[in-house]
C-alpha cells in the first residue's frame, strides 16, 4: 500500500507529521500549575552571540596588566568552573524539583478545596505570587547554567574580556539566583498563611457540621 | 470496410460500382473554410469519419451533378463534425486520469524511481511518530507518578481536603523548601577571583 503513494501523498503526509510534532511540542511543558520551562539559549544562539551580547552590555575595558594577568591564568580557571558546574547542575536539580512540586501540590490543593465549594481567593492570589517568583528562578537558572557553561568552554585566551564579561554575568546571575530563592521563601509564607485561615474555616465547618473526613 | 488494404485497380466506368464510390469518397480529405484540412480518420469509425453514412442512394442518376452533390453532403458532415468540437476546458484535465504511455518494447534503461525514497520517507515519519509518541506517554506517565507521590493520602483523585490535609501539606511545603540551603548554594565566593586563581 505504502509503495503506491504518490510524491504528493508523502509530502503531505511528513507535513502532517512536523505539524503534529509542533503541537505536542508547543505544549505547556509542565501542565497546568503555570510554570515555565525557559528555552535553552545555547541551542537558539551560537557562543560568539552570546559572548557579543555579553560585552555590549557590560562595555568592559580591560588594561594591558589585566589582560596578561588573564591570559596566564584563564585555562586553570576554567578547570575550577567545569567542577562548579557539576555542583551547580545537582543543586539546580534539587530546586528545580522542589519548587515544581510545590507548586503542582498547591494546585491539586487549591482545585479541591475550590470543587468543595471553600473560597480560594486569597490563595490564589497568593499562589500567583509564587508560581511567578518560581519562575523568575527557572528563568534565571537558565541564563546562570548557559554562562557557566559558556565559562568553561570558550577559547578564553582567544577572547579575553569575552570570558572577563561572562565571568561577570555568571557572578551577577549567581546572586540573582540566591535573592531570587529568599523571595520564594517570602512568597510561601503568604501562601501558608492563606493556607492557615483555609484550615480555619474548614474547621470551623467541621465542628458546624460534625462532619469527620 | 477494408480499403487501406490495398489500392484500387483502374477500372472502366462501367464497372465502378456504388458500393467502392463510397469507400473511395471515405479516403477524400475535403477542404474547409478556415483552410484546415482535418486529418482522416478510421473510416470504420462511425464516429470519426464524418462521412460515414452518407449514401449514395441519395444522389441523382447522372455523374457530375452525382459528384455536386455527393461533395455536398459530405461537406456538411464535415462541417457539423467540426462544429460539434468545443474548446476543452484545461482545468477539467486535472480531475482526468492521466493515462500512462504504453511500455516500450526492448530493454529499458533503469530509472531511478521515487517509489524506494517515498517509502523510506514513510518508514521514517513512523518511526519518528512512534518515538513522539512514545516519549510525550513517559513524560505523562512521569507526571502522574510525580502527582500521585505528592500528597500520599491526601491527593487522591476521590478524596476531599479536610482541615488536617491542609495543616500537613502547608507544614510539608514549608520545610522541604526551607531544607533548601540557598547560601551555600549560591555562594557569591565559588566565582571570586581567589577561588578561581585568577
Amino acid at each position: 500500500m505504502l509503495i503506491h503513494l504518490t510524491r504528493r501523498k508523502a509530502i503531505m503526509l511528513l507535513l502532517a507529521f512536523w505539524g503534529g510534532l509542533l503541537v505536542l511540542a508547543t505544549q505547556p511543558v509542565l501542565g497546568n500549575t503555570g510554570l515555565i520551562e525557559p528555552a535553552d539559549s545555547e541551542k537558539t544562539t551560537s557562543l560568539s552571540e552570546r559572548l557579543k551580547k555579553r560585552k555590549d552590555e557590560l562595555k568592559l575595558s580591560l588594561g594591558e596588566s589585566a589582560k596578561q594577568r588573564l591570559a596566564g591564568k584563564c585555562a586553570a580557571s576554567q578547570a575550577v568552573v567545569k567542577k562548579l558546574k557539576t555542583r551547580d547542575a545537582a543543586a539546580r536539580d534539587k530546586y528545580h524539583s522542589a519548587y515544581t512540586k510545590m507548586i503542582e501540590r498547591l494546585e491539586i490543593v487549591a482545585t479541591k478545596l475550590a470543587q468543595q465549594g471553600v473560597s480560594t481567593s486569597g490563595l490564589a492570589n497568593a499562589q500567583q505570587l509564587l508560581t511567578d517568583s518560581v519562575n523568575q528562578y527557572l528563568s534565571d537558572a537558565e541564563a546562570y547554567r548557559a554562562a557557566v557553561d559558556d565559562l568553561a568552554n570558550m577559547d578564553c585566551k582567544g577572547d579575553l574580556e569575552g570570558f572577563q564579561a561572562t565571568l561577570v554575568t555568571a557572578r551577577s546571575l549567581r546572586e540573582k539566583l540566591a535573592s531570587d530563592a529568599a523571595l520564594i521563601k517570602t512568597s510561601l509564607k503568604d501562601v501558608t498563611a492563606a493556607l492557615a485561615g483555609i484550615k480555619n474555616s474548614l474547621q470551623a465547618a467541621e465542628a458546624g457540621s460534625g462532619r469527620t473526613y | 470496410m477494408d480499403f487501406h488494404k490495398k489500392p484500387l485497380k483502374p477500372k472502366e466506368d462501367s464497372d465502378f460500382t456504388k458500393a467502392e464510390l463510397t469507400t473511395e469518397l471515405a479516403s477524400v480529405p475535403v477542404k474547409q473554410q478556415d483552410g484546415e484540412v482535418p486529418a482522416l480518420a478510421n473510416a470504420d469509425d462511425p464516429e470519426g469519419n464524418p462521412i460515414q453514412g452518407a449514401s449514395v442512394d441519395d444522389l441523382g442518376s447522372s455523374g457530375e451533378a452525382e459528384m455536386d452533390k455527393i461533395l455536398e453532403v459530405v461537406n456538411q458532415k464535415v462541417k457539423s463534425t467540426t462544429l460539434e468540437d468545443k474548446p476543452k476546458r484545461k482545468w477539467f484535465a486535472f480531475f482526468k486520469r492521466r493515462v500512462r504511455p504504453a511500455p516500450k518494447e526492448g530493454p529499458q534503461p533503469r530509472k531511478n524511481r521515487p517509489v524506494v525514497a517515498v517509502s523510506l520517507a514513510v518508514l521514517a515519519s513512523l518511526a519518528l511518530s512512534a518515538a513522539a509518541y512514545f516519549a510525550f506517554w513517559q513524560n505523562d506517565t512521569q507526571k502522574q507518578a510525580d502527582s500521585s507521590s505528592l500528597g500520599s493520602q491526601d491527593l487522591t483523585a476521590n478524596s476531599s481536603v479536610d482541615a488536617a490535609a491542609v495543616e500537613r501539606l502547608s507544614s510539608e511545603v514549608q520545610a522541604e523548601v526551607d531544607s533548601l540551603s540557598d547560601s551555600q548554594d549560591f555562594d557569591p565566593a565559588s566565582l571570586s577571583d581567589s577561588s578561581l586563581g585568577l
